[in-house]
């Protein structure tokens, strides 16, 4: 796999790194519900190890707009680790799996940002924050599930298409 | 539906109805009836105010709102507080809001998640990033 960049890919993955930040503020006066973790799937099944490249950009615009904080510092390993599942399911074609993918990392998001919360306390803090978040979860993962389930695979066609025959 | 899908998917709603009962199972009961409580105030200066507060709202961010102390200013996870008692901690303008501790603890809920009980002490930090 030809793992340098050319012009065209730095062009393309700076601008669907800033749609991804811009599709999620476009949701934002949505509880959980968001378009990332969507985006992530199409950028690893497509793209493979230079998902990375998208999924940072979109990182770094997190955190140059809203500040380093604890709610973007789990950015730097959460949306990789989707990207790593999504890219080892990359030959499933069934829409329900990717929805499922994408419905247990919404269910899975709070226990995810565990590590971080040790930063602002200890053991029984972590766990009631996540228990306390667990409402916030469930409403992701349905949106989630949902977006995937009708959106994956007709974007990954076009993504795949787009990006190959071009 | 394939068979093989059957036994991802009956798993997968199984975890969701477990993790939705370990909530409302676990979420903590509200108190009917008057209550007396203070919210404190603390602000960019370090100086503090306490607000003694009566009240028959079930969860502090009513309290708060129907008391008079802040403006009932939502956003998509509930109400977000700006201004408090004469100051203004607008995270859009230099990352400042208001951090919520329940007694000296750091709150595990939202203002609109958290019942109010009667004697509590709720305290709104005013924080920078």
């Amino acid at each position: 796999m030809d793992k340098s960049l050319n012009v065209r890919q730095v062009a393309l993955f700076g601008v669907l790194g800033a749609l991804t930040f811009g599709a999620k503020v476009a949701m934002s006066f949505l509880p959980n519900i968001e378009p990332v973790s969507l985006f992530v799937m199409l950028f690893a099944v497509v793209f493979g190890i230079k998902c990375l490249f998208p999924i940072y950009i979109y990182v770094l615009l997190e955190i140059l707009i809203y500040g380093p904080g604890t709610w973007n510092l789990m950015y730097l390993y959460v949306w990789p680790l989707l990207a790593l599942f999504a890219w080892l399911l990359r030959k499933q074609e069934h829409p329900l799996i990717w929805a499922m993918l994408s419905g247990i990392f919404g269910l899975a998001f709070g226990l995810l940002c565990a590590p971080v919360d040790f930063l602002m306390g200890d053991l029984a803090f972590v766990v009631s924050k996540w228990v306390n978040g667990l409402l916030f979860d469930i409403y992701h993962c349905v949106g989630n599930f949902v977006i995937a389930l009708l959106l994956f695979n007709p974007l990954r066609k076009l993504l795949e298409k787009l990006y190959h025959h071009s | 539906m394939k068979r093989k899908l059957i036994i991802p998917v009956v798993a997968f709603v199984l975890v969701l109805a477990v993790l939705a009962g370990i909530f409302f199972a676990t979420r903590p009961a509200v108190t009917e009836g008057e209550k007396q409580i203070t919210i404190t105030v603390v602000h960019a200066d370090g100086t503090s105010r306490d607000f003694p507060v009566t009240t028959t709202e079930e969860y502090v961010g009513r309290a708060i709102v129907s008391a008079g102390l802040a403006e009932d200013n939502q956003d998509q996870y509930g109400l977000y507080l700006e201004e408090l008692d004469g100051e203004r901690a607008v995270w859009a303008e230099n990352g400042a809001y208001w951090a919520f501790y329940v007694g000296e603890d750091y709150a595990t809920t939202g203002l609109d998640q958290t019942p109010v009980t009667d004697g509590g002490v709720y305290k709104l930090v005013y924080t920078v990033g």
